[in-house]
């Protein structure tokens, strides 16, 4: 099977990559072992939070020069602050551009999300319909006086807490809940009374007018704040709420599975399939070759898979997307740390087993650094010798801690953007 | 190894990603969802069997949770074998019905024309929806008047003609409802210059019966094929199918559900397009005359699980004219013999709708997909045809 690329992982980079290269003409098929972090995370993007030595950041922008000092692996450090800022505009463009309206912007610095347990947290971009607010360290309010409802036995949500936590931080808070006569049968599976499956029937046409009457009911309040448990196939259902309540309605993500998170994914996945893309779930490389494997520099030749048998795929281009440890894009047996696929060079990383990781699980966990070595462009290296169309993208990499820096979604687009620019500049 | 005691239950680290994906569970939620019925429950019925739930047999072994679990979590495989180990036997006539598709359909086509008159008149229809539970709204697919093995033996043209032969698992379909595809079959790959057999004899796959819980008839039509499609690749090196269900059963739920080894000869099974695709890359070819159409391309749900959707978009793509648009990848709802039983009528239409929808909203004139049940439900719920992409091949070849 020929295509002009092909792309390995179908999260938040390698959508992001395959999105824009269809649209500058290729041909792409993508291949993922299964859906993405996105599924767990909070749907807000975050792009840079802190250095690695622990300080706050809150203008990403102003703090690029001495993240280059202290962690000069770091993807942004690599393309340097300008091509950082370049790519982070053109991410946001893009974003709003596929139908993911998000707020928040680069240059003006972070804004606060809320956890769902009631944490405010730097990041970048947050969905329209999702609850932040502009500040730094402090929250600067629009509002006195919010309503928070919630579905009554839903568990992965909070409101006491969020509650305590906001009116430590000036604003005065309500808790209310309420049920629906469809939750019902949701409820004989408790464990199954998750934010997924509460937003199919919170969503259904049928329910609306009685969403709207139980959520009337908590107006008397400057805002609404719900658990991210609705909106998940009409992403417009809550600023239509928030038109027919008269009052700005907003979405917390609940603990996972992360229905912010998972629109996102299916949104991609719908952009990228109109696009003309080719999908190819459920599979995962089983084999590869090389063009000449003595040259100087290396080039893949054919890929098999799993389910394509003896029938190779020859792409031109490869782009590899498969995430961290917990997507399996990296592994560690006993003794190393590999990458999944073509078992590419990594950055360093130290020889004793032991120095992987701190006994203290809340601590910084130093594997959460380790990754694929790219050069400027997102390059790969194999023993040392340079892959020609192997580019590769997203948490993949190695050279920072995404969740100590607060930089996941961030490298993953940036990174995405510039896989993409290098392999059209080799068209 | 005992299935059962299989620990790959033990990958799943409890994300819920398969809930999210269960075209069932999205609008029944009395079915507990894969990660419950599956993984879950496999913990506890490993234990003790009274934690076996009659609500398992709401899953209609689509396997979109598997396609979308990260940790490779086998969830409709073992949904499928507790129903095989711990389900009372089905004693229902109505399912005894839907699924011996070979009985019925040797039966109904010796008769097609009253059968098929008698099966949409009111009265049949009453009868079938009061006594069997099968709704009355619902159109049966017509019987053919002449099978298509029939119509092979009798009518085809000369296959020895040509050097090169490949084996064709029909499938239950085209023998007795829709002998055109298997005439299309024949006249694509004799363009490409391979002549057709068909198996010595050839059983229904199984599907049906494993859905409605006759496993053991399910495990004996497996193991007549299994002989005669190892006697069949002693002479031809491949046997292609139409159906990308008889596809996937044939390579995964032999292998998976019924303890059938295909370990020879799974990879010498192809959906007629995969193979189609093997035989355009040796320099043989197709020529094919301009379609100014916009058809929309659904995604099966074994098409799903198979992941050779490339095969047939690729091939689509060679028809000068046509804009072909991919539909995100939805369960139709009807999901084999499924959506024909009065109890899942209800849910197989919700899980339909969105798809529905879609379609209706695209644009297109015809709709493409490799399974012959989508076909029934699309056409019944939207009103536009819908095609395999092998009928849509031979209808644009020069
Ligand atoms: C629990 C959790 C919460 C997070 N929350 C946030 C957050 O709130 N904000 C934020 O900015 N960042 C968050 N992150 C970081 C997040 O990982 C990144 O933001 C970003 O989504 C990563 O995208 P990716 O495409 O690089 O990788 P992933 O999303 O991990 O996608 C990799 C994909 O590749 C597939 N794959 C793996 N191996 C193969 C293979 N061999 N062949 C084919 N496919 C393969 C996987 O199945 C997966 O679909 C979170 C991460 C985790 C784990
Ligand atoms: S998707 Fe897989 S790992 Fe996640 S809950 Fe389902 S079976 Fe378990
Ligand atoms: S096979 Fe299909 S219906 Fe059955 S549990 Fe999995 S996703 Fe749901």
């Amino acid at each position: 099977m020929r295509f002009d690329v092909v792309v390995m992982g179908g999260g938040l980079a390698g959508y992001t990559c395959a999105i824009t290269l269809l649209d500058s003409g290729l041909s792409c098929a993508l291949m993922s072992i299964g859906q993405s972090a996105l599924h767990f995370s909070s749907g807000s993007m975050d792009f840079l939070n802190a250095l690695p030595n622990g300080e706050r950041v809150y203008k990403p922008e102003a703090a690029l020069e001495k993240l280059k000092e202290l962690a000069p692996e770091h993807p942004y450090s690599l393309m340097g602050a300008e091509k950082t800022k370049a790519m982070a505009l053109e991410a946001e463009r893009l974003l709003n551009n596929w139908g993911i309206l998000v707020s928040g912007s680069f240059t003006e610095g972070n804004h606060l999300r809320l956890s769902p347990m009631g944490k405010l947290l730097p990041t970048w971009l947050s969905q329209k319909d999702v609850f932040w607010v502009k500040g730094d360290e402090k929250p600067l309010w629009e509002w006195k006086k919010v309503s928070i409802v919630t579905v009554k036995d839903f568990l992965d949500f909070s409101p006491e807490i969020i509650s305590a936590q906001l009116n430590d931080l000036g604003l005065q808070t309500k808790i209310s809940s309420f049920t629906l006569p469809d939750l019902e049968i949701l409820r004989e599976n408790p464990s199954e009374f998750r934010s997924v499956n509460i937003a199919r029937v919170l969503d259904k046409k049928e329910n609306r007018p009685l969403v709207l009457a139980e959520l009337k009911k908590a107006t008397d309040c400057d805002a609404l704040i719900l658990p991210a448990c609705l909106g998940l196939n009409h992403p417009s259902f809550i600023s239509e709420l928030s038109k027919e309540l008269g009052i700005p309605v907003r979405i917390v993500p609940t603990l996972a599975p992360s229905m912010v998170g998972a629109r996102i994914n299916n949104h991609l996945h719908r952009e990228f399939l109109a696009r003309g893309g080719v999908s190819m779930p459920k599979d995962v490389a089983t084999a590869y070759t090389f063009k000449d494997p003595d040259a100087e520099t290396l080039t893949i030749e054919k890929i098999f898979t799993a389910n394509h048998g003896d029938i190779p795929i020859r792409p031109r281009h490869v782009i590899l997307a498969t995430g961290s440890f917990f997507s399996k894009g990296l592994y560690a047996d006993m003794g190393k740390i590999k990458e999944a696929v073509f078992e590419l060079d990594l950055l360093d990383y130290p020889d004793q087993r032991e120095e992987w990781t701190k006994y203290d699980f809340f601590a910084p966990q130093p594997y959460a650094g380790f990754g694929v070595k790219v050069d400027e462009n997102m390059r790969t290296f194999k023993k040392g010798k340079l892959v020609t169309n192997l580019k590769a993208a997203g948490l993949v990499l190695g050279g920072f801690n995404p969740v100590l820096q607060g930089c996941g979604a961030g490298v993953a687009l940036v990174t995405a953007l510039v896989a993409a620019q290098s392999v059209l500049a080799e068209e | 190894m005992n299935p059962l005691l299989s620990t790959n239950f033990d990958a799943c680290t409890k994300c819920t990603i398969c809930t999210e994906y269960c075209p069932v569970s999205q609008v029944r939620p009395a079915f507990a969802g894969p990660k419950q019925s599956g993984p879950d429950g496999e913990r506890q019925r490993l234990k003790d069997a009274a934690f076996y739930s009659e609500a398992l047999k709401y899953c209609t072994n689509c396997k979109r949770c598997e396609v979308a679990c990260p940790s490779n979590v086998h969830i409709g495989d073992e949904i499928a074998l507790a129903r095989k180990k711990f389900a009372p036997y089905n004693l229902s006539p109505r399912d005894a019905i839907l699924s011996h598709t070979d009985f019925m359909g040797s039966m109904a086509t010796m008769a097609a024309p009253i059968v098929n008159f008698m099966a949409n008149l009111a009265p049949t229809k009453f009868f079938l929806d009061k006594f069997l539970g099968i709704p009355s709204w619902r159109s049966f697919p017509r019987y053919a008047n002449k099978t298509f093995r029939a119509w092979f033996s009798d009518n085809a043209p000369d296959q020895s003609v040509y050097k090169d032969t490949v084996t064709l698992f029909h499938g239950c379909f085209v023998n007795y409802n829709n002998p055109s595809l298997g005439k299309d079959a024949l006249k694509l790959l004799n363009a490409l210059g391979v002549g057709v057999r068909l198996l010595a004899g050839e059983r229904c796959c199984g599907v049906p019966l494993i859905a409605s819980g006759f496993f053991q008839d399910a495990l004996d039509n497996a193991t007549t094929n299994k002989a005669s499609i190892e006697k069949a690749l002693e002479n031809t090196e491949r046997i292609v199918i139409p159906s990308s269900t008889c596809t996937m059963t044939l390579r995964d739920e032999y292998p998976e559900v019924l303890q059938i080894d295909n370990s020879s000869w799974r990879d010498r099974i192809d959906l007629l397009p995969r193979y189609f695709y093997r035989l355009l890359e040796e320099g043989r070819e197709l020529k094919f005359k301009p379609m100014e159409k916009v058809v929309a391309y659904h995604t099966a749900c074994h098409m799903e699980k198979l992941g050779w959707t490339a095969y047939s978009i690729d091939l689509l793509r060679l028809i000068p004219g046509i804009k072909l648009i991919l539909l995100p990848s939805l369960c139709c709802g009807i999901a084999g013999t499924y959506g024909f039983k009065k109890e899942n009528s209800p849910t197989a239409q919700k899980i339909g709708e969105p798809l529905f929808d879609l379609i209706k909203g695209s644009g297109c004139s015809l709709v493409v997909s490799e399974c012959e049940t989508c076909k029934m439900q699309i056409e019944m719920c939207t009103g536009l045809p819908c095609e395999n992409p092998v009928t849509i091949l031979a209808d644009a070849l020069i």
